[in-house]
Parts: structure tokens; sequence; C-alpha cells
């Protein structure tokens, strides 16, 4: 019997872990592509300016970068710390793609610092490949981690093992060739790209109305505002093609777009009656699952039992939910099966409402690109108040990405991997204390990394480009002297 | 070519020990100079000097640290999770250590102040010193065994706490892993220093061969009386990871065991030995260029002397004998380890490549 604070409490901290980790992910996307982009300028018109954005937008991206890495080595750690059961069960699936994208971080690490410190060195040309490169890597990198994402959710390329009482990987080809990691990447660009606009075009707006760096800020202004067009007719376009797409996969897709549609099926197609059923029908498929596999431990592999057990194994984690209420399962009772049926039901409403929310503050945020773009049309761009909605809209995409990553979690419980490994399993320990002392610890953590990235980045907006030639030349030259 | 999957544990295993190798050489002496730091420079403008003498390669260092971490979490997915899981408390001070290390170095040379440059010294040392320290506690652990448990559905129970990482023994090793890293530290600022700096590293070197060879024979003498560890049961080379199906024994002396078998093995830890012998006649004659290598030597040597010791075990437990991990129950499925194979194979030449073509860029 496990307390239900403690339930609570691994909920939360499974939640908030699992939504904050690719938090900075798409400012180092999007920063990447936008000053590559800007560097091409740079080769093309031979245009001073065109440099001194690529370099500017280029430290975003590198204090972004640097506090990105400094999470992954966290959670790196924080996996084995507090997740060692999950990391058991499942990191046979996320293994070799964790290894690969970690090179490809490392790579990303130094082509990062290769772009700041070969500006005078290199040719233009030789830079512009650096740059180019860098764009290329942040897109493998991100690739990578979608795999992974996708590995575990759809687990078509793995099988549980009774030996090893994990999930074990059986094609490799079929992990990194689905089909879903396609139209995720996609999504998950078209949503990083959002969120770097608004940070472009409400820093630009925010120089406009001081009067400070304004043919860099009109310029910054007039890209982001083109881009941020592009990006909108992307993202309708995507809408259309995943509606009118195959709805079976819906299901596990759980991103933006598709949970939209999700949404809108659950609403009117399957009674929440008929859920419990099935659910309960799992849960006793469930126990059924345990007590062969506590056969075949016992009785060496029997042929028989196994082909009995390969048709029960999908629901093993259907059974291990009822670990909450009793050590052995083999002994549930009704009520248990009962109680096990309800725990296993999300409640949909508050998640469809907050989904709603979200996606109206990504809604406005497209229209604000779609305003700026027919405002250049009459030419208006100059006007104050364009400019002010500008900078003030700029936190409404982010609140929105921060809810649709806490948002999946939320549909995702009680279950850290759906109907396989429940959240309440995965962690190291299930002290109270220990739960509650690392959700504190989480907390802190990310706080003071959110708040070093808020703050590193204001002040190199206070100091504008100002800084910019003055850092250039004399970073070498300090570490030398150092 | 498809090899069984013996040969990919055993090739997982050599990878995972020589990363951690590869990682004392390389990233020692930096984290060796940082802890010779106070006694070493006497002004600030010889603690600069001391500081550039890890100059811009330091982080690519401590990326092999990094790498240590995936290559457990990819090929030996329990021992990581048992191995983080109940180091936690150790593992979150290391870590506050190492983080030190950057705002170190960068933000140093900014202050103006001496008295505030002398907190972010203290600072280095620190960064320097605890790693090491809860390096060397960790291989005393790992000798000794970890209290924890694996229950039939292979959730990890542990019952240690932060005291029980400070037993005598563990204490010995760190002390000695201090004094290896010292000493490999100190012969290396003797090799890329002159004058006032590389006298006093001499006698450094001197004092850290001595703590290393009382610390190492006092610990092989401890090893014959310690409880070690035996598999008792057959071991299926090739069968599924599972640790729970094996029987191991435990009794003084058994660390011992491979030596038994393979007499020539000895022969690791007497050149260990030897070479730590000849690393304080060289260091005393003024050949640091020889001297760098023997220390070399030494650490290769004594951390081999550990892994071999422990072969085919990885993570021993005290309190459940037969939920210790080995090398033959505790890697990842078949497919992953083959893949991981040809990654490396593949990866890790492009990398040593890449870096090359990195550093010649920096130096233009």
């Amino acid at each position: 019997m496990i307390l239900d604070r403690v339930i609570e409490l691994a909920h939360w901290q499974f939640a908030l872990s699992s939504s904050l980790q690719d938090l900075f992910l798409p400012l180092t996307l999007g920063l990447s592509l936008i000053v590559a982009i800007m560097e091409s300028a740079y080769l093309i018109t031979h245009h001073e300016i065109y440099k001194e954005m690529a370099c500017f937008w280029g430290k975003f991206l590198g204090i972004n970068f640097a506090i990105d890495l400094l999470i992954k080595l966290a959670l790196a750690c924080q996996f084995g710390i507090n997740w060692s059961y999950y990391t058991y069960y499942m990191s046979d699936i996320s293994s070799t793609l964790i290894m690969i994208e970690s090179l490809i971080a490392l790579l990303n690490a130094s082509l990062i610092s290769l772009f700041y410190f070969t500006w005078n060195t290199l040719s233009k040309k030789q830079h512009l490949l650096i740059t180019w490169l860098m764009t290329l890597s942040a897109m493998f990198s991100v690739v990578g981690l979608l795999i992974v994402d996708n590995g575990l959710q759809n687990l078509t390329s793995s099988q549980f093992n009774y030996q090893t009482m994990r999930m074990e990987i059986a094609q490799f080809p079929d992990l990194i060739f689905n089909p879903e990691v396609g139209m995720k990447c996609l999504q998950t660009l078209t949503t990083s790209y959002i969120l770097t606009i608004t940070l472009v075009l409400s820093i630009s707006a925010y120089y406009l109305l001081k009067q400070r760096h304004l043919e860099f800020a009109q310029r910054s202004f007039t890209f982001a505002a083109g881009f941020g067009l592009v990006v909108t007719l992307a993202v309708i376009t995507l809408a259309g093609v995943e509606h009118y797409s195959d709805n079976k996969r819906l299901k596990t897709n759980k991103h933006l777009f598709s949970l939209l549609n999700t949404a809108l099926i659950d609403k009117s197609v399957i009674a929440r009656s008929e859920m419990l059923e099935t659910n309960r029908q799992k849960i006793r498929k469930g126990i059924k699952a345990h007590v062969l596999l506590d056969k075949l431990r016992d009785s060496h592999h029997q042929p028989q039992l196994l082909v009995e057990f390969e048709h029960y194994k999908k629901y093993l984690g259907y059974g291990l939910l009822l670990k909450r209420y009793l050590e052995n399962i083999e002994e549930a009772d009704d009520e248990q099966i009962e109680a096990a049926t309800h725990f296993s039901m999300t409640s949909k409403t508050p998640v469809l409402w907050s989904f709603n929310i979200m996606l109206g503050f990504y809604f406005i945020s497209l229209t604000v690109f779609i305003i700026i773009a027919i405002s250049y049309l009459t030419n208006q761009q100059h006007k104050s108040w364009l400019l002010k909605l500008s900078l003030y809209s700029f936190p409404l995409p982010w609140l929105a990405f921060g809810m649709d990553r806490f948002i999946i979690q939320l549909v995702q419980q009680p279950w850290a991997v759906t109907e396989v490994l429940p959240i309440f399993l995965s962690p190291s320990s299930l002290s109270e204390t220990h739960l509650g002392l690392s959700l504190i610890a989480y907390i802190i953590t990310f706080s003071v990394f959110i708040s070093a990235e808020i703050f590193l980045m204001l002040k190199l907006i206070k100091q504008g480009i100002m800084s910019l030639d003055v850092n250039y030349h004399t970073v070498k030259i300090n570490w030398e002297k150092n | 070519m498809n090899l069984d999957y013996e040969s990919l544990r055993c090739i997982a295993w050599v990878f995972l020990w020589l990363l951690i190798i590869n990682f004392s050489i390389t990233g020692g002496h930096d984290l060796g100079t940082a802890i010779l730091l106070p006694f070493l420079a006497k002004t600030d403008k010889e603690r600069s000097q001391l500081i550039n003498l890890s100059g811009f390669t330091w982080n690519s260092h401590q990326i092999w640290f990094i790498f240590i971490g995936i290559v457990l979490f990819s090929a030996w997915p329990i021992v990581y999770a048992v191995l983080f899981s109940s180091m936690s408390y150790v593992l979150f001070f290391s870590i506050m250590a190492v983080l030190l290390r950057p705002f170190a170095v960068n933000y140093r040379h900014k202050l103006s102040s001496e008295k505030s440059r002398c907190y972010w010294d203290k600072g280095l040392f620190l960064s320097g010193f605890i790693p090491l320290f809860i390096f060397g506690l960790t291989l005393g652990n790992l000798l000794k065994g970890i209290a924890f448990h694996l229950d039939s559905d292979m959730r990890i129970i542990y019952y240690g706490d932060f005291w029980g990482w400070l037993n005598p023994f563990a204490l010995l090793i760190a002390i000695t892993t201090l004094g290896l890293f010292t000493l490999y530290g100190a012969v290396y600022v003797q090799l890329k220093t002159e004058t006032d700096i590389a006298i006093r590293a001499q006698e450094k070197v001197q004092l850290g061969a001595i703590i290393v060879l009382i610390g190492f024979i006092l610990t092989g003498l401890w090893v014959m009386r310690l409880e070690g560890y035996h598999i008792n049961s057959e071991i299926l080379q090739n069968g599924f990871s599972n640790p729970l199906t094996k029987f191991v024994k435990r009794g003084e002396g058994l660390w011992l065991d491979n030596y038994e078998h393979i007499p020539a093995l000895a022969a690791i830890p007497i050149v260990a030995l030897i070479s730590c012998g000849l690393t304080i006649w060289l260091s005393a004659q003024n050949r640091p260029k020889l001297a760098i290598i023997s220390s070399k030597i030494t650490i290769v040597g004594m951390i081999s002397t550990v892994a071999l010791s422990m072969f085919p075990f990885i993570l021993p437990s005290t309190m459940s004998l037969n939920s210790s991990l080995t090398l033959w129950d505790s890697s990842s499925s078949y497919n992953t380890l083959q893949i991981m194979l040809w990654g490396t194979i593949i990866f890790l030449p492009l990398m040593c490549v890449y870096v090359r073509w990195i550093f010649k860029l920096c130096k233009t």
C-alpha cells in the first residue's frame, strides 16, 4: 500500500522534470537558423550590419546553449539518481540514440565556440560553413531526441523480455525510420521558430521604441517578420495535413496539433463507462500476466507457459498499477481492482480546457505575425502600437509552450510510459522525504537555470550591440593574459 | 561481422575501464594541479601561471567524464541505476565542486582585488580535491561492495547511507588516489614550468609518491584480509542479463583469486609500484619528460589493478550477495551492444580527427 501523498509527489515530480527538460531547446534550434541566414546575407551583400546581427543573436544562442547543456548534464544524473527503475526498464530503447545525441551535442558545443572565436581568423566562407554546420548539428540533435521520445511512446520497435524484466530493442531500424518521427520534427521545428521569432521581434521592437541601434533593430525586425509569415503559412498547412491524414496514429502522437484532433475525437466517441470496462478487463489480464511471469521464473521457461505469456504480456503494465494497493498482485480482490481501474483513468476536462487556452495563445502570436506582415504591405511598420504589440505579445507563445509540455504529462498520468510502467513505480525510492527533497531540489535547480538565462539575456539586451566589437576582440586576449 | 554476446560484453567492459583510465590521464593533471595550487604558488602571478597550465583543454578533458556516464547508461544500465541512486548525495557534492571550476577559471582574472581572487583559488582547490576524493571513495566502495538489494522485479532497494561511504577502507583508497593525482599533477607542473615552482613541485612529487607507495602496499595487505566476492554457480556468458540467476559467495581474500588463476596478472600491480618508484628517481634527477611517462604508467597500472581484481564483478552487493552485478549479467541487450560497438567504431575516430582539426583552427 502506497500513500496517496507519495503518489501525488511522484506524479508532480515526473511531470515537472519531463516537461522542463527541453525548455531551452527551441531557442537553440531557432536562433542557430536565424544566425546562419543572417550570416549568409552578410556574405551575399557584404553589408557589415548583417555581421553585427549574426554576432548579436549568436550571443543569445551561446547563453542559451550553455544553460541547455547544464540542464542536460543535470538530467543525465537525475535519471540515475531519482528515476532508477524507469531508467532500467526503458533505457534499452534510448541508450544508443542518447549516446549519439550526446556526441552531436558535443559537436554542436565545439561548433558554437568556433563560431565565436574564429570571426577574425577564418575567411568569410569558412566561417559561414561553420555556422551552417552548427545549425545542422542542432537540428540533428533534436531529431535524435525526438526519435527517443517517439520510441518511448510507440513501443513497436521494442519488446518486453521476461528474463531481464525490461523493454529490449528488437528492431533498431524501426525505431529510427518510424513514420511518426518526420511529422514530429516538423511540428517541433515550427514551434521552435514561433518562439524564437517572438523573441527577436520583441527585442527589436524594444530597441526601436527606445530609439537605440535603429538600423540594426529595423533589419532584425523586418527579417523576423518575414520569417514569421513563412512559419505561419507552414503551421496552417501542417495542421491541415495532419487533420486529413490517418486518424489511427493520433492516439499515440501527443503533440500540439494532433492533441487537438484527439481531444475532438475523445469528446464524441468514447464514453467514460466504456473506458472503465476496458481498463478493468486489462487489469484482470495484467494479473494473469503476472501469475504467468512468476510461474515462468520458477519453472525455468516451459515453452507452453511462454506462449501463453506472450499472449498476455502487453497487459503487464496494467497489472503493475495494482502495486499501489498491495505488494503481491496475484492476491488482489475486487475492491482493489476497482480502485486501480479508477486510478488508470485520467480526467480529460481540465486538460481540454487548458489545451484550448494554449491553442489560443499560439493563435494570437500567429495573428500578430500576420498583422505585422500586413503592416509592411501598407507601409505602417513603424507605428508605435505595432511595436508595442510585438513587444508585449512576447510571453504568450512561451506560456503556451510551457503549458503544452505540461499538458502532455498530465494526459499521460498515471503512466510514465503509457500502458507499460506507472509513474509511482519509476522512482528510485518511495519514501516521502526522498521524493519531497528531490522535488525541492528540482525546483531550485531549474529556477536557478531559468533565472540565470533571463538575467544574462537582459544584461545582453541592455548592453546592446555596442558590446560586440569590444568583446570579440578581447575574449582571446583576456585568455592569454589570464 | 557478428560477435557473440560474450565478446561484446567483454569489449564493453574493457571500453568502460579504458575510458576511466583515459579520463584519469587526460583530466588527471588538471585536477592534480588544482589541488597543488595553494602549495606550489606563493604569489598571485604564480597562481595564474599554474591555472593557465590547463588552459584551453581542460573542458575537453572533463567531457571524457561525461562520456563515462553515458557509456555506463548505455552499456551497463543497471550498474548506472544502482551506482547513481546509491551515490545521490556524494554525486551532488562532486558535481557542485566540478561546477566551481569554469567559474573560477573564467571569472578569476576579472577580479581586481587579491582577496576575492583568493576565494576563487580556494574554490579551484576544492574543484580538484572533492572530485578526486570521491573518485577514490567510489573505487574503495566498489571493492568493498555496496549495500543494495534487487527484488524479483529488479527494483533497486538501497540500504546504505552517506556515512556508510566513508568507511576506513574506502578512505585509505581515497587518500591513495589523492596522492596519485598529486604526484601526477606535480610531475606535470615540473615538466611545464621552470624556476621556483618547478623546485617546489619536485618536493611534492616525492611526497605524493611516498603516499602512493605506502597507500598501495597497505591496500594490498588489507585486500588479503578484506572480504572479496566469487561466483559460486555456473556462469552463462551468453545468457540474458539477469543478475539474480547466480549464486555468489563472500570470503576473505577472494579478490586475489584472479591472480591465483593467472599468476602473470600480478605483474600489473608490480609494474605500477616500480614505475611509482621510478617517478621519484626521475623527478629527483630532473628528467620530467621521462617522469611523466612513468607516472602515467603508475596510473594505468593502479586503476587496472582494481578492475582486474574485481573481474568479473562490477558492483558487488553487501546486503544480498546474489544481487551483485557482474560483467555477464548486467549489460544491455545484445542488439544494443552490437549497435553501440559499430557506432563507436565509426564515430570515435571521426571525433578524434575533428578534435585535432579544431585545435589546429584555434591555434592559428
